[in-house]
């Protein structure tokens, strides 16, 4: 064969190719995702920074999950939803793999086929909104003192000490609970730091001054995945998770997660320490 | 004969300098084929409803043959002044159409197809699920089946999405529709009647990852699916969607007074919305919203000069005259005044193609209603309502507004008022649009 003629028919192969391909770009009408669906989901609810879809990256948690999860070689789809109660409901009807976020309660008997791996320890706290308030509100100690407020609660939250406290509840999406708080609807809420300045930034930039912290009020609270054993997958995956993310905290992967989203008052090097810690204290 | 020639004379004259006076030009309706005593039974039967306090009051428009015919205003437009045919109304679901037109405008352009899979574009419509109920006994109530496809855009701009409104579940009660519309709630969505603290966008992407009601394609039902649109136009476009609208349908077709939000010098035009129960109990509404159980309207929203939430389903602001411009460029194929907004072939597709197939768009109407691609489309006669030829099409605002637009009779006819609830006019509007067809005289 002369060279011209290959090159002739290198042409026609490329133009085949190429035809085809602009076929094949055009003819499905679904996407092939919709064809494949992953066995192994794990689901979470909006909790920025820690999970949205508003942040490239999945956010906070969502990272930290990818990067153990790649990093253990287990394949997995990740969703966002925007409301709690489908995440459970995708644990409890769907047999999901996982899932994660706040106030995520189960009975005793349903926890024993949960396995609880925390990922981010946060710093939670108490915000009110300070028109509302002529006196800063301050932290006695006793939830008692408040019990002329009103809490602003989120949906799934279990809120029997407050109503143990005569504190008022009102329920609802962090969104929903600030504007109330604005509108003198809800004296006070619970949130880490992190997605409280989040939420303010990106919806209410205009009351960053008036939305403060409770005086002398924080707790630590953990945000764990929760795999599930009745998946067939679930223990074993759960294993192998723990197993990398400790790999992750030793060899710096953590923390040059963590460094892309904490805020310079609190210190990347605190959420390895305090992971740490509560990893020590729970003995888990 | 002498004198009769003189009374025809004279009344043009009228007709004409009534018209200019008032800045429109409102013809002789003999001149457009209608008979301008039968359009004056028009008159009687406004006022009428304003004396037995059913409306607070109502500007009306009958054109015919791209002319004017008839343009009166009766009653009140806020407790301290008078309906004029310049006041601004909520159109709210009127603003469906001019949606809609926005997304015809970014398919002539070859920007986005009716077939597209809105994921395309909004990636969080991706592995749409369903809801579906189990069996009686079984230890979850439901369960979430993944959609037969994907939502398309020609889905949305026909309701045939399987997304939902909130308020239509007062009127129907499938436990599916309950079971999503309690999740919509949980997850923050509204109907978007009270304007919500957030973009459109952030509403959208919420919605998009909850659970279906129905199969796409495989139910009509009014729902938050022209919203998505909405959004749908900033993510094509890259503008935001207020602003391509401004600039793409509003100023071409010189619909001065038409906004998303209201400007400041325009404030003193707006009516109020008063509640009826048209029986003669008539109260102006406050700042409190109107909750009826799924139903949450907030009037007052209309009086903010500026916002985040810019809904393609019900944010608009128009006066009758902007709107028969608006209705007036489809009834010319799609062009106003020298000005081409869509071509002929688009409007055929949007306003004579059925889209449905053999569903019927049941909301406003009953049987015998297609729809097209922002329009309800009368086809059959098997229902009561007398609302002119088949080929009709029309929508309606949730405070009492409505139009139809009959192309075989060249007849445009609109009516708004801003009474609240929203089913009691519904007799009012039918015998309007007989009214309308009757005065046709040639």
């Amino acid at each position: 064969m002369k060279q011209s003629q290959c090159l002739k028919l290198f042409a026609v192969i490329v133009s085949i190719t190429v035809g085809s391909s602009h076929v094949w770009a055009t003819g499905p009408r679904v996407t092939q995702a919709l064809l494949s669906p992953s066995e192994n989901q794990i689901y979470t609810d909006d909790f920025p920074p820690f999970s949205s879809t508003d942040i490239s990256t999945g956010g906070f948690a969502a990272e930290i999950i990818n990067t153990a999860m790649k990093g253990a070689k287990l394949d997995f789809v990740q969703t966002t939803l925007p409301l709690q109660r489908m995440v459970k409901f995708y644990l409890k009807q769907e047999g999901a793999l996982a899932i994660y976020g706040r106030h995520l309660s189960f009975t005793k008997k349903e926890n024993k086929n949960l396995i609880y791996i925390p990922i981010v320890v946060n710093t939670e706290k108490y915000f009110y909104y300070s028109p509302a308030h002529k006196n800063e509100l301050t932290w006695t100690g006793n939830l008692k003192a408040f019990n002329s407020y009103t809490y602003g609660a989120q949906t799934g939250e279990n809120t029997d000490k407050y109503k143990k406290a005569g504190v008022r509840v009102q329920y609802g999406r962090t969104h929903s609970l600030l504007k109330k708080m604005i509108t003198k609807k809800v004296d006070f809420i619970s949130a880490p730091d992190i997605n409280m300045q989040w939420m303010i930034d990106k919806y209410f930039l205009t009351e960053k001054d008036n939305i403060k912290p409770v005086n002398g009020f924080s707790k630590l609270e953990a945000l764990s995945v929760i795999f599930n054993k009745r998946h067939k997958q679930g223990a074993l995956a759960a294993k192998a998770f723990k197993k990398e993310l400790a790999a992750m905290v030793k060899d710096g992967r953590y923390l040059a997660i963590v460094k892309k989203y904490a805020q310079a008052k609190d210190k990347p090097v605190n959420y390895v320490k305090r992971l740490a810690n509560y990893n020590k204290s729970s003995n888990r | 004969m002498k004198n009769m020639t003189t009374t025809i004379f004279i009344g043009l004259v009228f007709y004409s300098v009534q018209g200019i006076a008032a800045g429109y030009n409102i013809v002789n309706p003999v001149t457009v084929g209608m008979s301008s005593e039968r359009l004056e039974r028009i008159d009687k039967i406004i006022e009428t409803h304003v004396e037995e306090k059913k409306i607070a009051g109502a500007v009306v428009l009958v054109a015919r043959k791209g002319k004017i015919a008839y343009f009166k205003e009766a009653g009140i437009a806020d407790t301290d002044k008078p309906m004029k045919k310049d006041t601004i109304f909520r159109i709210v679901s009127m603003t469906k159409p001019i949606t809609s037109t926005a997304i015809m405008l970014l398919y002539e352009e070859g920007k986005l197809l009716l077939s597209d899979p809105v994921s395309k574009y909004i990636p969080e419509f991706k592995n749409p699920k369903v809801l579906e109920l189990n069996p009686k006994g079984s230890e979850f109530e439901y369960k979430l089946v993944p959609a037969k496809r994907e939502i398309t855009v020609r889905d949305l701009i026909t309701h045939k999405s399987g997304l939902l409104y909130l308020f239509p579940t007062n009127y129907y009660k499938e436990r599916e529709r309950q079971l999503v519309a309690e999740l919509y709630k949980e997850a923050g969505i509204t109907d978007g009647f009270c304007r919500p603290d957030e973009t459109i966008g952030d509403m959208v992407k919420r919605l998009a990852r909850l659970p279906l009601f129905k199969h796409p394609g495989d139910v009509w039902d009014y729902s938050l699916s022209i919203d998505v649109l909405g959004y749908l136009v900033e993510v094509v476009s890259g503008m935001r969607f207020d602003k391509f609208v401004e600039k793409r349908i509003f100023a071409p077709l010189k619909m001065k007074d038409s906004h998303f939000y209201i400007p400041e010098e325009k404030l003193g035009r707006l009516a109020a919305v008063f509640e009826s129960d048209w029986k003669g109990s008539l109260k102006r509404t406050g700042t409190e919203p109107l909750i009826d159980n799924y139903l949450a309207l907030c009037p007052t929203d209309a009086y903010a000069l500026s916002g985040k939430y810019l809904t393609g389903g019900g944010n608009v602001l128009s006066t009758v005259y902007d709107y028969f411009r608006f209705a007036q460029m489809f009834l010319n194929n799609g062009e106003l005044d020298g000005v081409r907004l869509l071509s002929r072939k688009t409007v055929e597709l949007m306003t004579a193609t059925n889209h449905i197939g053999d569903l019927s768009a049941e909301f406003l109407h009953d049987k015998d209603w297609k729809f097209g691609l922002g329009f309800a489309i009368q086809q059959g006669r098997g229902h009561d309502v007398d609302s002119g030829d088949d080929g009709t099409y029309e929508w309606a605002g949730i405070y009492s507004t409505r139009f139809s637009i009959d192309p075989k009779e060249q007849k445009i006819t609109i009516f708004m008022s801003q009474t609240s609830p929203f089913g009691l006019h519904f007799s009012l509007w039918d015998r309007l649009l007989v009214l309308s067809g009757s005065a046709i005289s040639d």
